[in-house]
């Protein structure tokens, strides 16, 4: 069988799929990559190019693990309707964007699963949390997660011993936990995919060194130094990097017949027949692929007879509040940089606001806290002012002193935000590109209103200043696919009517195509979603690794 | 009634102010008319960058040509040092090598790069026609107090003259540049004091207690607890 892509959904689907016994032909759109050979570990910003600071050749500074990706792809553009201000992060490298992600791995709640039918809104999922409940713990504990199971409502249990343990607050993070409590709001850890002791052959955090260039030790989960290794080992992994999926071919009988691809060094198509077909080419190119493999038999493409492929697309709101915080300037120096994430954070604490009518939004957001004594980059030149010793004087007290609130929510979906194909656009592989519609709705303006006058409390509760406190939602939100949790166009449900999937992931009209990624979230909770797409994957390839073993796909 | 140039004058004045023992640096803000702000017209930059997939271990040195003439980094080199001046065993800010990353940044092909290389370049050559303005001589020659009279027409935003306002805006980003990039080199980094980017096995440490005797002091003093 052939599975399309590399990343969080198509790694898991190849590791539970080989372990199996089934052969699998993996096809990567970019190079191959090794992150024990290529990762800048300890590497400063002084040896980097422009001190290492972000560049339109590497959107997310010079040590990002992303590999010619980015907002823009070079030769790989796309298109947006009047009005629509979009970003499409891709990354062109085995691994695809799990190399460099957040890690945030939050388990979506009972309550995530049935949003719609609390308040109306967008589409519930075919199944429980219950259901996923399981998986969840299989996963977590393939993956490496640490973290602990606090009792929120937010944050279901793990399993007993599944969670790895995690580190400790840092000093703004402690007040800033201080600050939440005096006005009832709860913090957390935050749950990351990070080991703190070994699995496999990784190695646990040794506590330096940033996440998102990467982990040559293995101890930040990506795909490249644990799951694609792991199928590997078994014998039943072929991955083919540098072939970029463009359609999939059905026959007369509604079945999938295989996939045509352009071979990035030949720049020549070739195409290639399977039993089973598992596209997780990230949400937006596996809508792109499905619309793309369009016929005279099937004009609006492949597994789109509800027409919702390329609908239902959603992101995670975002939006970022930072202050000083004079109580936090000229603080003893300690090594603070820890995982290089935020340790802890505040889940959503609102469900029984909103449960009462509340709140003027329907669905939840979190904070990722943000304090620490930086590596010092460029930005360290940002509290300067004046000149001479007294600027000096000044950026030494200040360092370590700004706390950061972002916070990530959720969005709904809506009939303004969805892609289609270009007409006209065409990459440089000749492939026909996405065009994207995008607008915020007021549920995801208040709820950012919301944000920023929490947060506000929270920074002037510590004693601080928020920046740009009178901010408008429409400044402070970020736009449209900025936040990289691009998800639903290919949503899961139990109405081939109005769903492209059944729970399964396997598409409702083509019974051995198969879609893996976050494509098939039906909603799109405020947690990161790669966690969840590790775990569908992991629940669906389990489920077609069984129908293939009894003979039924 | 004897015609004094505008030079002479600034001259003079110059002489008062240091005769009647002004603390140093710390002039009036200049009265006088400062020379005009002049946007200096720049061919592009057109060099290729570092690409999309460069090798992330063992950086090279940025691939284009740095564009900096030898009388811009010497100007550049003492404007640095006004603003990061050495202290102690601290290097300055050229020193530290600034002025070879700057020299780098205004020259990179990207468009932040190339926004900055407009307003730096059109500030530096502001800055020399201040100085011939102002005491007939180029910035790098002038005394030590005579540089910082202009520089304190424009370092301080919240008291800047209007006139000032486009060289006051130059010196911002001026600043900013240089600041980041001496306290992102080893000596800034050290003296800001970070301690981090060192390897530790077993539980991260967490605080140590004298961070925590800090933190607990603020929290008394905001009324906050853990």
């Amino acid at each position: 069988m052939i599975v399309v892509g590399s990343g969080a959904g198509g790694g898991m689907a190849a590791y539970v799929l080989t372990r199996a016994g089934h052969k699998v032909l993996m096809l990567e759109a970019g190079r191959d990559y090794d992150p024990v050979a290529e990762t800048p570990m300890f590497n400063t910003n002084a040896e980097a190019p422009l001190r290492g600071t972000r560049t339109p050749d590497k959107h997310f500074g010079f040590y990002d693990a992303t590999v010619d990706g980015g907002w823009d792809v070079p030769g790989e553009p796309y298109t947006m309707a009047d009005g629509t201000d979009f970003l499409w992060w891709r990354a062109r490298m085995l691994g695809g964007r799990t190399n460099h992600w957040g890690r945030l791995s939050l388990r979506f709640s009972p309550h995530d699963f049935k949003a719609a039918t609390r308040d109306g809104l967008g589409a519930d999922w075919p199944f429980e949390y219950d259901t996923l409940a399981p998986w969840y713990d299989k996963t977590e504990t393939i993956v490496g997660v640490c973290g602990d199971n606090p009792g929120l409502d937010d944050i279901p249990d793990a399993a007993p011993g599944v969670l790895h343990k995690p580190p400790q607050p840092r000093v703004p993070e402690l007040l800033l936990a201080a600050a939440a409590k005096k006005l009832g709001i709860p913090t957390a850890y935050m749950h990351r995919a990070i080991l703190t002791r070994p699995l496999d052959n990784r190695q646990p955090c040794f506590w330096a060194t940033p996440c998102g260039r990467g982990c040559s030790i293995g101890a930040a989960f990506q795909t490249t130094t644990s799951l694609l290794p792991l199928a590997l080992e078994t014998g039943n992994l072929k991955i083919v990097t540098d072939a970029m999926v463009h359609t999939v071919a059905v026959d007369d009988t509604g079945r999938a017949t295989g996939v045509t691809f352009v071979n990035r060094k030949t720049r020549k198509p070739e195409t290639l027949s399977a039993r089973v077909v598992v596209l997780a080419a990230s949400a937006c190119e596996t809508a792109r692929i499905l619309l793309n493999s369009r016929t005279d038999a099937l004009p609006d493409g492949v597994a789109n007879s509800s027409g919702q492929v390329g609908r239902n697309l959603m992101d995670s709101t975002g939006a970022s509040f930072t202050g000083l915080v004079p109580a936090l300037e000229n603080r003893p120096r300690y090594n603070e940089d820890g995982h290089t994430g935020n340790h802890i954070f505040i889940p959503w604490w609102g469900h029984a606001a909103q449960a009462k009518g509340e709140l003027n939004f329907p669905r939840g957001y979190h904070f990722e806290l943000g304090g620490a004594f930086p590596a010092p980059g460029m930005g360290a030149g940002s509290s300067a002012a004046g000149y001479g010793l007294a600027l000096k004087e000044r950026v030494r007290s200040r360092y370590g002193a700004y706390v950061g609130l972002s916070l990530r929510g959720e969005m709904v979906a809506s009939d303004d935000c969805y892609m289609e194909i270009d007409g006209e656009v065409r990459d440089q592989w000749g492939i026909p590109v996405p065009k994207f519609h995008w607008k915020w709705s007021e549920h995801e303006l208040n709820q950012v209103a919301h944000g920023r006058d929490t947060a506000r409390q929270i920074i002037e509760t510590m004693g601080g200043q928020m920046h740009n406190p009178d901010q408008l939602p429409e400044e402070a939100i970020k736009k449209g696919g900025e936040i990289i949790h691009e998800v639903g166009t290919t949503r899961m449900g139990t109405d081939p009517g109005t769903s492209v999937t059944n729970e399964w992931g396997q598409t409702w009209d083509v019974p051995n195509l198969y879609v893996m990624d976050g494509g098939v979230f039906a909603s799109n909770p405020h947690k990161n979603c790669t966690l969840t797409i590790m775990t569908l994957a992991m629940r669906n390839a389990d489920h077609l690794a069984q129908a293939m073993g009894r003979g039924n796909v | 009634m004897t015609h004094l140039t505008r030079r002479e004058s600034f001259r003079r004045a110059a002489i008062l102010a240091g005769a009647s023992g002004l603390p140093f640096g710390c002039a009036p803000a200049s009265e006088s008319v400062p020379a005009a702000w002049q946007p200096l017209e720049l061919k592009p930059v057109t060099a290729t960058g570092y690409g999309t997939d460069p090798n992330l271990i063992h950086p090279a040195p940025a691939p284009w040509i740095l564009t900096l003439t030898e009388k811009q980094r010497n100007l550049a080199g003492v404007l640095a040092d006004i603003l990061i001046p050495a202290e102690g065993d601290i290097p300055s800010a050229t020193g530290a090598g600034v002025i070879d990353v700057l020299d780098e940044w205004v020259s990179a092909p990207y468009p932040l790069q190339q926004e900055h290389r407009a307003v730096l370049l059109s500030g530096l050559d502001w800055c020399e026609r201040e100085a011939d303005n102002r005491f007939g001589s180029t910035f790098a020659t002038l005394t030590e107090m005579q540089q910082l009279e202009i520089v304190d027409d424009i370092a301080f935003p919240e008291r800047t003259a209007a006139a000032f306002a486009q060289p006051a805006a130059f010196f911002d980003v001026l600043r900013r540049l240089v600041a980041g990039m001496f306290y992102s080199s080893p000596e800034g980094a050290a003296e800001l004091g970070y301690l981090g980017n060192v390897p530790i096995s077993g539980d991260w440490p967490g605080p140590t207690a004298e961070a925590m005797a800090h933190l607990n002091e603020q929290l008394n003093k905001l009324g906050l607890e853990l």
